[in-house]
């Protein structure tokens, strides 16, 4: 079975590409970004999850699909309670939450911000933990892990850690519907507690970036977004909360497997049936370290306010530093869908894929009722982020891009530069790298990751998204 | 005499780790992991003692790792000696030797070991493990 091009956005992997499949697979992708995927090995794990008992529609994968483990990144596969469907956290992730938050100012480059670039990504990397180990900008106790894991967003308002309107201006009001902390292990809250409002590492950053283009001028004027004018954007997780909790629950789910009759053809897929008491178990779990990935990035975007206005002399508010939006890429919903012309409950994992509701959708703040769900995509360090909203696809289960999705493996990128000589690179481009381990700096440069321009042009020729602004970064500091 | 080497992947990392018998391929596995975390500083440490108990010798592998992932992580720790004892088909046992941190590392932070194309496997001159991180 060979996969064949339904149009120029879509292939199929027929049923039988490999061995189990109860449903197609479908990349969306042009010619050359599916050829990367079929050499990268992640069309054969869409395959794969294709296999996953209950699945409805078709497995699928987003034009930055990139290889993973189980799971490609960029797969989002729906199953369905009714049909014995099933909960695979390896579908979310062990970054449960991980998402992007981008936050705008008034501020215009060239007159405001240029002139102190430098003190700025100083001042912004001084308040901002990251790397491996250490403590966040508001470490709690393990018994107050709890509350950070039932109110997300308004966990750190309680802590004076933002504005009551960031909570309504992040997916789901600031925090999940139904998150069960007693659902985590004493493990994952000691590890999570001391890391509230860190970035962490590997891909993670919070980067200063310039709005240079604007595509579509309504949905910016709704979002107030402007040319020429800078934002912050922040990429981080649920930290070693999330990280934990996924471990513990795929252990469980792996050990109960076998007693079920589950058979998948990567033992990273394990899963088990959304009506088993370990479904339930999972969920609630992940709603909480969804909600400290929600808090985490509020604690940062609080600590970038504070940086801004303490080289401005300006309060933050002044500054017109309002959250656009806070959107996760790594969840699982039980969402209604519109499945073979009947309406379904369905669980939509998404991995490395974000959600992207269209116009009218009662989930989205009032104002953004016209122009449908905010999607923020992060490019690769030096290359460009964008600003979509979505189209609620049927196609896609109402699911876009997350990013530009890695081309090349972290030794690989090393091995073409090293991390000063990349630092130099993007200082001749403009774009200021905080202090960093330069060692590791290259595993992030932008030659690694795929054309993040080619990733959302797609996604918008597909109908899943469309993009309303580009955004250039001037200042990295990197997890 | 045991060795590892890290394994290429486009999103995250891989560990082959090579010994002469079981025990010496999870220590050389954990040495992998460390050396990517950046935390293996071989000076000092107090010792930890370590038990997983599993459903076969892959998920034993799975297990050891990610309970070394969480002691450095909850405990802010780099490693500085590692000893297997046993490995079977129902876990692993050993022994860490942890001290606290003091420098920023040169490393990557590992969220957790995956069971993806995970292997164990007795070859001609001894035992191999193969393992995926999430990074």
């Amino acid at each position: 079975m060979e996969p064949r091009r339904i149009d120029d956005y879509v292939w199929e992997l027929p049923v039988g590409f490999v061995d189990g499949m109860n449903v197609p697979g479908h990349v969306f992708a042009g010619e050359a970004l599916f050829r990367k995927a079929v050499q990268d090995r992640a069309v054969e794990q869409v395959a794969n999850v294709a296999t996953l008992p209950g699945i409805v529609g078709a497995s699928l994968a987003m034009p930055d699909i990139h290889w993973g483990y189980g799971f490609p990144i960029g797969g989002v596969a729906a199953t369905d309670p009714a049909a014995h469907g099933v909960i695979s956290p390896g579908g979310v992730g062990f970054d449960i939450g991980c998402g992007v938050r981008l936050v705008r100012t008034s501020l215009p480059w060239t007159a405001e911000v240029r002139p102190k670039i430098g003190e700025l990504v100083d001042t912004v990397a001084r308040r901002v933990p990251r790397g491996v180990g250490g403590k966040g900008r508001l470490p709690i106790r393990p018994s107050e892990v709890d509350d950070v894991c039932r109110d997300g967003v308004r966990f750190a308002l309680s802590r004076g850690a933002g504005w009551e309107e960031d909570a309504e201006y992040t997916e789901d009001r600031g925090a999940l519907p139904d998150p069960r902390p007693s659902e985590l292990s004493d493990r994952a809250k000691e590890r999570g507690a001391p890391q509230l409002g860190s970035l962490g590492a590997g891909n993670h950053f919070l980067e200063i970036q310039v709005v240079d283009q604007i595509r579509d001028k309504r949905a910016a004027e709704v979002m107030d977004i402007h040319e020429g004018n800078v934002c912050v954007m922040v990429h981080s997780g649920s930290r070693g909360i999330g990280h934990q909790a996924c471990t513990d629950h795929v252990k469980k789910i792996d050990g109960l497997m076998r007693g079920l009759d589950i058979d998948v053809p990567d033992r990273q897929l394990a899963c088990v049936p959304l009506e088993h008491p370990a479904a339930e178990s999972y969920l609630g779990a992940m709603d909480a370290a969804g909600n400290f990935a929600k808090a985490n990035r509020q604690v940062l975007t609080h600590a970038a306010r504070e940086a801004f206005a303490a080289v401005f002399k300006r309060t933050a508010g002044e500054l017109g530093m309002s959250v656009v939006y806070d959107i996760s890429h790594n969840l699982a919903k039980m969402e209604r869908h519109d499945i073979d012309g009947k309406e379904r409950l369905v669980c939509v994992h998404r991995k490395g894929a974000t959600r992207a509701l269209g116009p009218g959708h009662t989930e989205l703040p009032d104002p953004y009722d016209e122009i449908g769900q905010p999607v923020v995509v992060p490019g690769s360090m030096g290359s460009a982020s964008y600003l979509l909203v979505g189209r609620a696809s049927s196609r896609s289960f109402a699911s876009t891009c997350h990013g530009a999705g890695r081309a090349m493996s972290r030794t690989q990128a090393k091995k073409r530069m090293t991390g000063e000589e990349l630092k130099r690179q993007l200082e001749d481009q403009g774009i200021l790298v905080a202090r960093s381990k330069w060692k590791l700096l290259a595993e992030e440069a932008p030659y690694a990751y795929k054309d993040s321009t080619e990733v959302v042009d797609t996604c918008e020729g597909a109908g899943l998204s469309k993009v309303v602004a580009r955004l250039r970064p001037v200042g990295v500091i990197k997890g | 005499m045991g060795r590892f080497e890290i394994l290429e992947h486009t999103a995250d990392v891989g560990v082959r780790g090579r010994g002469k018998d079981l025990p010496e391929a999870f220590e050389m596995a954990t040495r992998g992991l460390a050396d990517i975390c950046g935390t293996w500083v071989p000076d000092g440490g107090e010792v930890v003692d370590v038990q997983v108990r599993a459903e076969d010798v892959e998920a034993a592998l799975v297990d050891w790792l990610n309970e070394v992932l969480w002691l450095q992580d909850s405990r802010d720790a780099v490693i500085t000696r590692i000893e297997v004892d046993d490995v079977s088909d129902l876990g692993a046992s050993g022994r860490l030797w942890l001290a606290p941190r003091e420098d920023e590392l040169e490393g990557t932070a590992v969220k957790a070991a995956t069971y993806h194309q995970l292997r164990v496997a007795r070859e001609r001159d001894g035992w191999v493990t193969e393992i995926y991180v999430d990074v």
